[in-house]
């Protein structure tokens, strides 16, 4: 389970206001919104990469909030997280990056981590590229291996920031594949940010939509689209901020 | 730099120093990575540090052959230019050449896994980017500058060698007898300690400007500028200190 009690989070502006919601474990949340209107943020809060201004958030039966550093770490061990520009390390190979997460927990050997990483490329369908650099990949190719690298270790929470940005839609429609197949198969809580509502919605079980810092929408997908401010949103009429 | 900027700038300093201190004592940095920085801070930078090695030595050379046929003292060369290349030129020269190639790197590689969110995807697979990254590339920044100027050392005795021979005709056995006779090892150590020093002073400034940095590929070039600049200014600083601390 993945709980925010009136959690509000700013840098010189206010950027999320008194935000809560609660996610099951096993289920997905799409969150959509502007540009600019605090998803990021949001998905960082949920890592403990941002200690939110006031209130409180919380990963299964325990509070990110107000921990020390040890203590975040721990509980990073539990999260697969794909950035918003992939993230990928420069000074490794594909294969050493899929890997690195299993390397750092230990508790593997090398042939073991080797047919994990395999595994994952195949079921991004780039089973070949283990030892190219992540700088020879296209933008699609380099979604695809941060996704694998956030998933490899089969973490309980997985966190997608925009995985779809810029791709095809052949390539999108597999990457929300491929997240919901790990979340069926490992039972993981997923929060996934898109700007491709249709993909999104496929997949998801749970939908928030973000604006002016607000959670003006969390509920249930097949009830999002009757509501009207999501409507609003996904055919293109919401209110410029 | 303002006042302000200049004691936010400190006590940022401060506090890395303490938490790598604390990293090191309690065993925490990337052993891996530490041999691999070894390598690409030592080995990598050794030909660029032998060429200004030779030509320190020779530069050394040139000055005191002036003085040496001046005053016909042929058996002072050695003794002249061991001093000041052992002691002052040596480390100074070697160490704004580290800081020019290894720091400046140093910088713009932290300052674009910082804008590039890598040190982010660090932290979420739990990994402390001080242990892993910082600690690491200072530890191999104070070996590889202290080893490097004793390479430097050698190759710069033979560039101050060649040229006393070639210039003032100084035979080498009389450059060597004059050095050995009269340098003495306070004046190589005096000159590892400045190494050391300096490779810790390149590594702390270049890895703090690397992880301020903010704003896309501009940050990153003022990072670099900034910290070339600050490594600078610190290898004179602490120059100064130990050359008035040391005997």
């Amino acid at each position: 389970m993945i709980e925010f009690e009136n959690v509000s989070m700013g840098f010189d502006k206010a950027v999320l206001n008194n935000i809560t919601f609660s996610l099951p474990t096993g289920s997905m949340l799409g969150l959509i919104g502007q540009g600019g209107v605090g998803k990021s943020v949001l998905l960082k809060l949920c890592c403990g990469l941002l200690e939110p201004n006031a209130g409180r958030v919380s990963l299964g039966r325990e509070a990110l909030t107000g921990q020390s550093e040890e203590h975040l770490a721990r509980m990073r061990q539990e999260i697969g997280m794909a950035f918003q520009n992939t993230a990928l390390f420069d000074f490794m190979s594909v294969g050493e990056n899929i890997a690195f997460p299993l390397r750092q927990k230990g508790g593997l050997s090398d042939i073991e981590i080797d047919a994990r990483v395999l595994d994952c490329l195949t079921r991004v369908s780039l089973p070949t590229i283990a030892n190219l650099a992540p700088s020879a990949l296209s933008g699609g190719m380099k979604k695809r291996v941060a996704l694998a690298r956030a998933m490899i270790h089969r973490p309980p929470f997985i966190f997608c920031d925009d995985p779809t940005a810029g791709l095809d839609p052949v390539t999108s429609s597999r990457i929300f594949r491929m997240i919901d197949e790990m979340r069926t198969q490992y039972g993981s809580t997923c929060v996934v940010v898109s700007h491709d509502t249709g993909g999104l919605f496929k997949r998801c079980d749970f939908v928030g939509l973000l604006r002016d810092g607000a959670m003006a929408y969390f509920g249930p997908t097949q009830d999002a689209m009757s509501h009207p401010t999501v409507a609003e949103f996904t055919l293109g009429k919401a209110r410029t901020q | 730099m303002s006042w302000g900027s200049f004691v936010r700038s400190a006590d940022e300093m401060l506090t890395l120093i303490l938490a790598l201190v604390t990293g090191a004592l309690g065993g925490r940095f990337d052993a891996r990575e530490t041999w691999q920085q070894l390598y690409l801070v030592g080995v990598r930078s050794l030909p660029i540090v032998i060429v200004t090695a030779i030509f320190a030595g020779g530069i050394s050379a040139i000055q005191v052959s002036a003085h040496v046929v001046r005053f016909q003292a042929y058996d002072a060369v050695g003794w002249g230019f061991g001093f000041v290349v052992f002691r002052e030129l040596g480390p100074l020269l070697i160490g704004l050449m580290f800081s020019g190639r290894v720091g400046a790197f140093n910088a713009a590689e932290l300052g674009t896994m910082k804008v590039t969110e890598q040190l982010d995807a660090l932290r979420v697979l739990a990994i402390n980017p001080l242990n892993y990254l910082v600690g690491p590339r200072i530890v191999a920044m104070v070996v590889m500058m202290t080893a490097l100027v004793m390479v430097g050392n050698v190759f710069a005795l033979l560039g101050g060698m060649l040229t006393a021979q070639v210039l003032v005709d100084v035979d080498p056995m009389v450059f060597w007898i004059s050095l050995t006779d009269y340098v003495r090892p306070v004046d190589l150590f005096n000159g590892l300690v400045k190494a050391g020093l300096f490779g810790f002073v390149i590594g702390l400034v270049s890895c703090r400007h690397g992880l301020a940095v903010d704003g896309g590929a501009p940050g990153v070039g003022r990072a670099v500028n900034q910290a070339v600049v600050a490594s600078a200014l610190g290898i004179f600083c602490f120059d100064y200190l130990v050359t008035a601390i040391l005997p």
